[in-house]
């Protein structure tokens, strides 16, 4: 056998000695295989695991020290990249929208970003301030300031300072302006006009106006119409075929058809589908198989393409296909129709269909940095993508129930409410055993959603939680909406209000009918009469107003996007509300 | 173009960029996640970007273009802008093609000189040097993805002859027969011969497959947990049955050859889960167990997820 196995065999303690009795048979039985630039690479990669599996240990006792995550570290790696980022990395001036996602999405997973942090004032940065401009200095304010800038006047959001508009930076910008709860500063319309510009004959996107097309380009634009509730029949038209097109005959997916199959393409190729509905289309067992294949026995982290080398980043890319293609199977099953393999959903026990531990130990022993973050192989310098992707992958790795979040948070299917997990944990992240401080303790990562890769909370269809702090019970629901539009500036057309998967109705029309005459009148519920008061976890989805904006009468409000928010809006009073002198929402759903 | 002696000299100091007035970056008050730009970068960028304003396409703004690349060669909007440039000046095609080989030499997985290439390809209908440049890339880097996708793009494109390539990825096989993407090229190539040529056709013909056949197991005979010689030998099976009476007799004499082989098991296991018969059943869940509990533990989920599925069929037969 290859020099390969011969390593395997002698390395690794839990190998069955009946297998290994096995190989011995087969290196009787075949040629010598001779040495290749791909054995020697994974000869190379097999030694500089041993090395790192071999260092944690503890020194005295040379027992095998636990696995864990430095969390504290890894928090400032990401949070010093947000107030510097080194001159060396002059080469990412094209690459600012993601060095932002990268960074706020780390730090998302990581639990640090909560609303109080997100808010608070941060420290001074190299740059300087502009007279005149005031700035509170928070990351929500730095990002949303700095974000806006990248987006264009003809759509779309380019890369970097004065650069044109590209479609993985602009997924990229919307991620992170989702990250930082500040989507109302994205031109939807002129967005439109941009993905339909970057749109191909064959079904694909383009970077940029004239550059490639793939399928991770396509996947960019479909999760930004999805994210931002514009995704329509003109702009998905084509897209499901060319996606499956892409699928080889390994099972995975390449970036064009025909291609060689590559995580990260499989992964774009197969959430889009997923997000189109189209997954039918694709050879699902196939899939499955190549995936599963992705994870090497003595690495335990996952490669990108067959026989190449496991890196970090793949732990995201490959592994959050099982909760995807679990949440499709599950479907299946629930419509009746026939199902794979005969049983529900791909899991067994709860578990995911790849060695969740072993992935973990790749990342967290063999790939850490000890002052925080994360690279791709042993023995290399930490970096900002690998340090997010990373983490994305242990999430993924950590909650069995990611499953449930993919069919919640998708327009064209069952409105439901947000996500909840069932059971957060059910793969036990690694504990540092002797270690009192709680915020050290964990190796718990947030849960990310597989298709978008964003925090639970902060995704699906611009559904944005909020909590009116200062609206009356007494308001109807479509005050409530104004008082949005206000704030948001998000026209009361484009809104739609949910509480627990019910849409919050404003305008009831009763129709009663005598012997002689049809008599119609129409009421208006508040919110206390949707038994809503208090805190209530109410949800604002985003509809499509592309084409028909609705025409509005309160001069300070604009499209979202344009202006900046205005803070003197008029409120139309309830008087003026009830004697139905102000347009009321037309509910037609 | 790129002039290393004129390029140590700042645009600042050259009096051919007098007349410009160059625009500082404006990244707001406090943004998040500043680069320390280089000082003689960011001048660059200033020029450029009053380049831009000024909407000029001259040979000294190619050259601009060209000194940002090198700094930073994924700056796509540069590449954009020289591309705009060349349209309307008259330029030496091959210098350029010259100065992108360079590139491509120096940086050859970088999206934006792949597409620049391509560009020029396919404006100036041009694929002399192709073939022989991916060729070298691969040399290097056998598994550049770039480069693959560059050279389907150049044989679909101008038609180029699959016979030849056909040779070329033998080559590459002989080279290292775990390189996966050569494997996927000789795929694409048959594929393409027999598949894209007739519409109608819904899988390879069977001398074809039985010819392909050979060569992978050419390949196992010497590497049996190599698994891109699997894949390829599954794929040729794609739209027709896995159930042909020869590939069977030669996989279960491979299984009693390569003990411990999943990748002949997993196949065997789809073989019987086609014929769909009580003792082909019996037999896929008796490797499908060894594979769960001994051979491929690392995968241990997956095989018990497929041997869940493997009872309830048997089961469902059984109650027939
Ligand atoms: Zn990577």
């Amino acid at each position: 056998m290859s020099r390969i196995q011969e390593i395997d065999i002698d390395t690794d303690e839990d190998y069955n000695s009946n297998i290994q009795q096995q190989q011995n048979n087969i290196n009787n039985v075949v040629q010598r295989e001779p040495i290749t630039p791909t054995v020697i690479a994974q000869n190379g990669m097999i030694a500089q695991i041993m090395e790192k599996r071999a260092d944690h240990k503890d020194d005295e006792t040379g027992e095998e020290l636990e696995p864990g995550l430095f969390k504290e570290q890894c928090v400032s790696f990401a949070t010093d990249a947000l107030g510097y980022i080194h001159g060396s990395h002059t080469s990412l001036e094209s690459s600012r929208a993601w060095i932002c996602f990268w960074n706020l999405h780390a730090l998302d997973l990581l639990g640090y970003l909560t609303p109080e942090r997100l808010h608070e004032p941060t420290k001074t940065t190299q740059s300087k301030v502009v007279e005149g401009e005031t700035c509170d200095g928070s990351i929500k304010s730095r990002s949303t300031g700095f974000l806006k800038r990248l987006q264009q006047p003809s759509g779309g959001f380019a890369g970097g300072m004065d650069q044109v508009s590209h479609m993985v930076s602009t997924f990229a910008a919307v991620s992170a302006l989702m990250v930082v709860e500040s989507y109302e500063v994205i031109n939807r319309r002129t967005m439109y006009q941009f993905l339909m510009r970057m749109k191909t004959a064959q079904g694909s996107f383009k970077t940029q106006e004239d550059g490639e097309d793939d399928s991770r380009s396509t996947y960019c634009a479909m999760v930004v119409a999805t994210l931002l509730n514009i995704v329509t029949p003109e702009l998905i038209q084509g897209v499901p075929e060319y996606l499956a097109r892409c699928q080889t005959y390994e099972g995975g997916f390449g970036g064009q058809p025909g291609v060689e199959a590559h995580g990260g393409y499989t992964f774009c190729s197969v959430a889009a589908l997923s997000l189109l509905n189209s997954l039918h289309l694709i050879n699902f067992n196939s899939l499955l198989r190549w995936l599963v294949n992705r994870q090497l026995d003595y690495d335990g982290g996952i490669q990108g393409r067959t026989n190449k080398l496991v890196d970090t980043c793949y732990s995201y890319w490959q592994c959050a296909l099982f909760p995807i293609l679990r949440a499709y199977d599950e479907s299946l099953a629930s419509q009746h129709h026939a199902m794979f393999y005969q049983n529900i959903g791909n899991s067994v026990d709860g578990k995911q269909l790849f060695n969740q531990q072993k992935l973990q130990e790749y990342c967290l022993v063999c790939c850490q940095n000890v002052r925080g973050g994360f690279s791709d192989h042993p023995q290399r310098g930490r970096d900002y993508y690998h340090t997010c992707y990373t983490l994305a992958g242990l999430s993924v790795s950590q909650h069995n129930d990611l499953y449930l979040s993919v069919n919640c948070i998708n327009g064209s299917r069952q409105e439901m409410p947000p996500v909840t997990l069932t059971s957060d944990v059910t793969a036990p992240p690694y504990t540092l055993s002797d270690c009192t401080d709680q915020e050290k303790l964990s190796n718990l990562i947030e849960p990310t959603h597989p298709i978008f890769n964003l925090c639970l909370p902060k995704c699906g269809n611009g559904q944005v939680p909020f909590i009116l702090e200062d609206v009356d019970s007494k308001y109807t629901i479509g005050r409530v909406k104004r008082t949005l539009c206000a704030r948001y500036n998000i026209p009361v057309k484009s809104q739609r209000l949910i509480l627990g998967g019910r849409q919050l109705k404003n305008r009831f029309v009763s129709i009663s009918l005598t012997p002689l005459s049809v008599s119609v009148s129409q009421t208006f519920k508040t919110l206390e009469e949707y038994k809503i008061d208090g805190e209530f976890p109410l949800h604002l989805v985003l509809r499509l107003s592309l084409f028909a904006v609705a025409p509005v009468s309160n001069p300070n409000v604009r499209v979202a996007g344009e202006q900046p928010p205005s803070t003197t809006a008029t409120l139309p009073t309830l008087e003026q509300e009830e004697a139905g002198i102000v347009e009321v929402d037309d509910e037609d759903d | 173009m790129s002039d290393d002696e004129l390029d140590e000299v700042p645009f600042s100091k050259r009096p051919d960029w007098a007349d410009v007035v160059p625009i500082e970056q404006d990244d707001g008050p406090n943004p998040i996640c500043p680069i320390a730009y280089k000082d003689d970068f960011k001048e660059k960028l200033n020029y450029f970007r009053a380049i831009i304003k000024s909407n000029e396409k001259s040979s000294r703004a190619l050259e601009l273009t060209d000194s940002i690349i090198q700094d930073c060669p994924s700056n796509y909007t540069v590449w954009y802008y020289r591309r705009e440039i060349l349209k309307v000046i008259d330029f030496d095609l091959q210098e350029e093609f010259d100065y992108v080989g360079a590139m491509g030499e120096s940086d050859p997985k970088n999206y934006q000189i792949w597409n620049h290439r391509r560009w020029l390809v396919e404006t100036y209908n041009d694929n002399s040097r192709e073939l022989e440049f991916i060729a070298e890339r691969l040399q290097e880097d056998g598994k550049n993805y770039h480069a693959w996708g560059q050279r389907q793009w150049v044989l679909t494109h101008f038609k180029l002859s699959l016979t030849d390539e056909l040779a070329f990825v033998d080559k590459m096989l002989k080279t290292d027969h775990r390189n996966n993407s050569a494997w996927n090229q000789r795929y694409f190539v048959i594929a393409q011969q027999y598949l894209s040529s007739t519409p109608s056709a819904t899988s390879l013909p069977q001398d074809v497959i039985k010819k392909e056949v050979d060569y992978a197991v050419s390949f196992i005979k010497y590497s049996p947990n190599n698994e891109s010689p699997w894949s390829y030998l599954r794929g040729l099976y794609n739209g027709t049955s896995l159930n042909d009476e020869d590939l069977i007799k030669l996989l279960v004499e491979m299984k009693g050859k390569y003990i411990g082989c999943a990748h002949v098991l997993s196949l065997l296991i789809d073989i019987y889960v086609e014929q769909n018969k009580p003792e082909s059943l019996t037999e896929a869940v008796k490797i499908c167990t060894s594979l769960m509990n001994n051979i491929d533990q690392i995968h241990r989920n997956y095989w018990q997820y497929r041997l869940s599925s493997l009872e309830s069929k048997l089961n469902s037969l059984k109650q027939q």
